[in-house]
């Protein structure tokens, strides 16, 4: 035995909610404001925070009054339209370089907030997205065992002599099959030869999902202004995303280096938690404040260059061990092979083919629906 | 049956039937004030039968005595009870006696020759030499049939209330009128002894004294030890060796550092992290001392382990309330470690093999009487383990430790003696990953001790300290980096003491330090895709110049007071930072960064350092004390983990940062029992810290090279009470301590960035508030010792989240204001059992067996709460250091 062993065997990390008494909880507006110079209209969302033991996570700000100025004089206007999200009436909007924005809210109490002044910086160009295999050792599996994982990796080159501060966010589209032919299995579990067809509509679809973390880098303290396989995504073995064929979008925004600060202290606040070496949390606010008292506000108001870049990846592209997902879906018996019935099973007829929704119906899980950029 | 010396005036009175001797004599003693010394061996069977009224004490005794081989001898206020020898001539004054009485080597002394050397009347000088009315006595303090020193032992009289304690080499002298005196030796993990002296002149005498296990057995003689009551420091903690090694212990091994732990007002962060916190106190604000020289990473994986093996500590000090003025350069305590001096008679050795670690050390003489050696080592055979025993939870991980030690001793001539030292550690640890981490110190020093004249000490000496770590990552060749950062010391100090007269005792003396500190760096190999860092290596000068003075104005009152003066210069690296002025620093202010002359100075700190402390004695038995201090801080330690983890780094104070100074100011009470088994002491303190170093929210302190925009400078307030009740003596001991503490702590700024919590007072990461410990330890039999260690702290405070909102897909938790909550309260009980039978000393190996109980109730003690975002939802998790008892088994030898 040794004193390792006693750490690792003894130190046990374990779920805790402690009782935490929020005296005096203070709700406070949280900005969700990303304009950028993509042609669209100007869309902010507003939200306020709920206390942590909340069922909900947000409850979104309605009717509040939204404005953006801009160092040339100009105003716009965002009317709020849905849940929480305020945009402009002109559609055909972009920030411009050179140009300095501000963001005021009106909260319906009558607070009003307002954000530094953000200039839109250029950012880099994107050189290249690509992915790339890596090797792992899954050290929580008994016995461990080597991984292959599949690393989308991002290249930026900048001007020389300019620091770039950047966000990235990425969207994923996979496309998933539900099997052509499945066996059937009566009510005891006994298999038939029979083979059961899903329905074609059902059966093709694509995946959608959006980034949940934190993506950030700077070219401080570099040299060069350029980023070089940075990590946007890491696959992992097990999963159906890389099964048939996969998308990624990846949009790279451009900031000030105190919105690079902000982001990095909540992603250090929220994410990089719990190690020995972890720094402590505290509580970190963006750049918008409150005028009229010295009531708090979160989120931000930012203003990018916006650049991005879609890529495909097949599956005979790479190594990754993957599922379609369907791998556990039987089919009830019935003697009617030319009839698939979905949900309950009716009581007038006992000869159906009855499976769980998610083994015959991709919708469940995405749309059936070709994506445009699907090539 | 006899009776000698003078006739008692006491007369007794009392019906005693079938009454114990020792029941009686502790009635006697309590009823007349009178002080009994014996061995309970010679009175076991002794009973007291007798109707006294108003009898003499000497026809008391004469009667209770008859018709046994016992002798008794009434003397002052003490009556000694013997067997065997007849003291009789021995009190008559012998003219013309050898001015050194006892400095021949006592070697061939046998037992009963020193246990009779108490009763002796000595004469120290020839009489009529000395006019004054007063003389000094001085000598050494070595332990019987070895030449150990016996260091911080209590020497003193009770007639004059008069005392004094020897230094780290044993050495001791004493300013008393001429006459008549006992003087009364007294060490913890020592048989207390005394001497009757006739003080004619300045003298030598020499005492040896024997160490309490092995020898003497049950005996004991009380009322001699006089510990925190005659002492004039506030809030010094002596812990010996002994007292560690019976403490419950984790993973087998007795811990020096960690055993400060129980005693009121000092206290940790938690379980795995390293270094304590005294008085409010940061852990970088403890200097902590092997022998002369500090040590910056005090602990072996993270805080389990100290960095010194427990077999070369003699003793250690712990001063958290005052600080003799020749300790500077932190602010909150003073931790000397004292290490062993070889023995110069014989081989010796010790070594001992617990779960985790084997150790070794050898000491003995290279010649004899004259220079001797040690040698220490110790290491982890963890790697071997897991080599043995396949754990899938430990795939690549690997954990290795080491320490050497080796002391060296000269004795040059009757009054130079020079000591070499040379330590060195190393860590290393992996946790699964491809990520090692190691982390070293060396410390080698040089120390030359002099003796000008009888009244006249000088100590020279030379050190260097190193740490350093490195952090590699070479799994992944793209990227692969080792982060380095390192601290070199290296000083100077000298110190010269002298004893003027019977109430005064001046020392003085300078050190000087100097600082290189490489901040971090960051290499990489070719092929890897990250940037490399590096800055210039920061440098400092640290000075100390000292004068203080022990006095006693009268009887009562004793007095330490002194100054020192506290410099710093800082040397340019060859690069500078200049920001805009009246603006807060921050990266957006960084005007430039300038080239400056290397090694100019570029600003220079100067403090002078008031110290004093007082003990004004109220009765015998009670005291009352007080002390304020100044202390200065020129070197920081950066941290904004809530653990000291090895990759915290240390900083120098420049033109950015001032140094941390600390205002002390404590008031006690000590109190004690008639026999000195009971002590109980109440400690309130108020301590203002000035520039202690708080951080921005998410500051980056590694490889950062504009760190002076990430530190704030704090106000911190430290207060609190500090009840401690120790039981010395029998077969029933330990201690008990109670501490209520607050640390708070405010930033202040004009600027709202610069500023935590909108600068109101906030928790420090330790201010625990109420802080129990209770150890009692329990001797069945001799040689078998049973301890029980309950702790009970309420939980630190922490930062929660307190509110979420959603950007974008993602929940993000939003934070309170810094450190508002608290983590559950700590409560931990370790139970051990030390079994040392061969009390023999002929025996050629001597071993003892320890099994302990870590966490005997298995809690699971919360290190951190900490809430992790995991993409559109959050989890709460509590992490446990140790989530269950941990037993060991150790054995340790000793030849």
């Amino acid at each position: 035995m040794s004193f390792i062993l006693v750490m690792m065997l003894f130190s046990c990390e374990e779920p805790f909610n402690p009782d935490i008494d929020i005296k005096d909880y203070e709700s406070m507006l949280v900005v969700d404001g990303l304009i950028s110079n993509e042609i669209g209209p100007f869309r902010v969302r507003l939200s306020s925070s709920v206390p942590l033991d909340t069922s909900v996570n947000e409850v979104p700000v309605y009717g509040a009054e939204v404005e953006i100025f801009d160092t040339n004089g100009n105003s716009y206007t965002l009317y709020g339209f849905s849940d929480g999200w305020y945009e402009t009436e002109q559609r055909d909007l972009r920030a411009q370089e050179g140009i300095g924005y501000t963001l005021n809210v009106t909260t319906p109490d009558g607070m009003q907030y307002e954000s530094t002044t953000v200039e839109l910086l250029r950012g880099p160009e994107i050189e290249s997205l690509h992915y790339k295999e890596s090797y792992h050792t899954d050290f929580s599996a008994d016995p461990p065992k080597d991984e292959t994982w599949l690393d989308i990796l991002i290249d930026t080159k900048g001007s020389a002599g300019e620091t770039s501060y950047l966000k990235w966010e990425y969207e994923e589209t996979w496309e998933i099959n539900i099997p052509n032919d499945v066996k059937v299995a009566d009510a005891l579990g006994n298999l038939y030869d029979e083979i059961a067809k899903p329905n074609n509509e059902m059966r093709n679809c694509w995946v959608d999902a959006k980034s949940n973390t934190i993506k950030v880098a700077s070219t401080e303290k570099q040299e060069v202004n350029n980023i070089l396989d940075f990590p946007i995504k890491s696959i992992g073995p097990g999963g159906n995303q890389l099964d048939i064929k996969y998308s990624i979008l990846v949009k790279q925004y451009s900031m000030n280096k105190e919105l690079f600060s902000f982001w990095s202290k909540l992603k250090d606040s929220n994410e990089n938690i719990g190690s020995m070496f972890d720094k402590t949390p505290s509580a970190i606010y963006g750049n918008i404040t409150c005028c009229s008292t010295d009531k708090k506000s979160l989120g931000y108001f930012m203003v990018s260059d916006v650049k991005q870049e879609r890529i495909f990846i097949d599956k005979a592209k790479h190594g990754v061990n993957t599922y379609t997902g369907y791998e556990n879906c039987l089919y009830a018996y019935s003697r009617l092979p030319e009839y698939i019935y979905f949900g309950e099973t009716e009581e007038t007829n006992r000869n159906l083919y009855n499976a769980a929704p998610q083994c015959i119906n991709c919708l469940n899980e995405g749309t059936n629906e070709k994506p445009p950029f699907w090539e | 049956m006899a009776v000698i010396g003078q006739e008692s005036k006491i007369s007794i009175s009392g019906n005693f039937v079938d009454e114990p001797f020792l029941a009686f004599s502790k009635t006697v003693e309590l009823d007349y004030d009178l002080n009994f010394f014996f061995y309970s061996d010679d009175v076991k069977h002794l009973k007291v039968n007798g109707n006294f009224k108003q009898v003499s004490l000497s026809k008391c005794l004469s009667e209770i005595l008859d018709g046994t081989s016992l002798f008794f001898t009434i003397k002052n206020k003490q009556v000694f009870i013997y067997s065997g020898i007849n003291l009789h001539p021995l009190f008559l004054v012998q003219k013309n006696k050898t001015v050194e009485v006892e400095n021949k080597s006592e070697e061939q002394m046998s037992r009963e020759r020193l246990l009779a050397k108490q009763y002796e009347l000595l004469n120290i000088g020839l009489p009529g030499s000395q006019n004054s009315g007063y003389a000094i006595v001085s000598g050494r303090i070595s332990v019987y049939n070895n030449t150990l020193n016996v260091q911080g032992c209590n020497v003193y009289t009770q007639e004059e209330k008069r005392g004094t304690s020897s230094d780290s080499k044993g050495n001791y002298s004493l300013r008393l009128p001429l006459g008549n005196h006992t003087i009364i030796y007294s060490s913890v993990g020592m048989e207390p002894t005394q001497r009757q002296i006739n003080l004619y002149a300045n003298g030598k005498l020499n005492v040896e004294m024997e160490t309490k296990v092995n020898l003497l057995g049950d005996v004991e003689i009380m009322g001699n030890n006089k510990g925190n009551l005659n002492r004039v420091e506030l809030g010094m903690e002596h812990i010996d060796m002994k007292s560690v090694k019976n403490l419950p212990r984790l993973l087998g091994e007795p811990d020096i550092i960690n055993s400060t732990l129980i005693l009121p007002g000092v206290a940790t962060v938690g379980e795995g992290a390293s270094g304590f916190n005294v008085r409010g106190g940061k852990t970088d604000q403890n200097l902590i001392l092997i022998d002369q020289t500090p040590i910056y990473y005090p602990s072996h994986f993270f805080g389990n382990f100290s960095a010194i093996s427990s077999d070369v500590v003699s003793d250690a000090n712990l001063y958290k309330g005052s600080f003799p003025v020749k300790y500077g350069g932190r602010i909150s305590s003073v931790y000397q470690i004292n290490t062993k001096k070889g023995d110069a008679k014989k081989i010796k050795g010790a070594g001992g093999i617990s779960p985790v670690s084997a150790k070794f050390m050898i000491e003995g003489p290279m010649k004899k009487d004259k220079s001797s050696f040690l040698l220490s080592f110790r290491s982890t055979y963890s790697d071997w383990v897991l080599n043995q025993v396949t754990v899938d939870q430990l795939y690549n991980s690997s954990v290795n430790f080491y320490d050497i030690q080796s002391k060296f001793n000269f004795k040059l001539n009757e009054k130079n003696n020079l000591t070499f030292n040379l330590y060195g550690s190393e860590d290393g640890f992996k946790l699964r990953s491809d990520t090692t981490y190691n982390y070293y110190n060396i410390l080698a020093s040089s120390s030359l001790e002099t003796r000008l004249e009888n009244n006249w000490k000088m100590q020279n000496s030379i050190s260097l300290s190193a740490f350093g770590y490195n952090i590699a990552s070479k799994g992944d060749s793209l990227r692969a980096f080792e982060i380095t950062h390192s601290l070199q010391n290296y000083s100077l100090k000298n110190l010269v003491e002298k004893t003027i007269n019977k109430n005064v005792k001046v020392n003085l003396g300078g050190e000087l330090q100097l600082y290189f500190v490489n901040p971090g760096e960051r290499e990489i190999p070719q092929s890897s895709e990250l940037t490399p860092f590096s800055t210039e290596t920061e440098r400092g000068l640290e000075y100390g110049l000292f004068a203080g003075v022990e006095f006693s104005p009268f009887e009562r009152l004793k007095l330490e007071s002194g100054v020192r003066l506290a410099g710093y210069l800082s040397l340019a690296d060859g690069q500078k930072n200049i920001y805009k002025e009246g603006l807060p620093l921050t990266e957006d202010n960084l005007i430039e960064t300038v080239e400056t002359d290397v090694n100019s100075i570029e600003k220079h700190y100067i403090y002078p350092e008031f110290r004093f402390a007082s003990n004004y004695s109220l009765s015998r038995y009670t005291a009352l004390k007080f002390s304020y201090n100044i202390t200065t801080q020129f070197l920081h330690m950066l941290t904004n983990t809530s653990a000291i983890s090895p990759t915290d780094t240390w900083k120098l104070s420049d033109e950015y940062l001032d140094p941390q100074r600390g205002h002390l100011l404590s008031a006690g009470f000590v109190k004690t029992n008639y026999h000195n088994t009971l002590e109980m002491s109440v400690e309130g303190f108020y301590k203002r810290m000035d520039n202690i170093k708080e951080y921005k929210a998410g500051a980056d302190l590694l490889l950062n090279d504009h760190i002076e925009t990430e530190i704030l400078n704090g106000k911190g307030k430290s207060y609190g009470a500090e009840f401690s009740l120790q039981k010395n003596g029998g077969r029933f001991y330990g201690r008990m301590g109670y501490t209520y503490s607050r640390t708070l702590i405010r930033t202040e700024s004009d600027f709202e960035e610069e500023l935590i919590n909108d600068g109101e007072f906030f928790p420090a990461n330790y201010d625990k508030p109420h802080n129990l410990n209770i150890l009692a330890n329990l001797e069945p039999a001799r040689g078998i010792v049973f301890s029980v260690m309950t702790s009970y702290s309420t939980g630190r405070p922490i930062t929660y989240p307190v509110s979420k909102y959603k950007l974008g897909e993602q929940v993000i938790l939003h934070y309170s204001d810094y450190n508002q909550f608290r983590i559950p309260d700590y409560f931990r009980i370790d139970v051990s059992l030390t079994i040392d039978r061969n009390l023999r000393k002929d025996k050629l190996i001597d071993g003892s067996w320890s099994f302990s109980v870590y966490n005997l109730t298995g809690r699971k003690n919360a290190y951190s709460v900490y809430y992790r975002s995991e993409g559109d939802h959050y989890e709460g998790y509590k992490l446990s250091i140790f989530g269950s008892a941990i037993p060991t088994v150790t054995y340790n030898f000793k030849f």
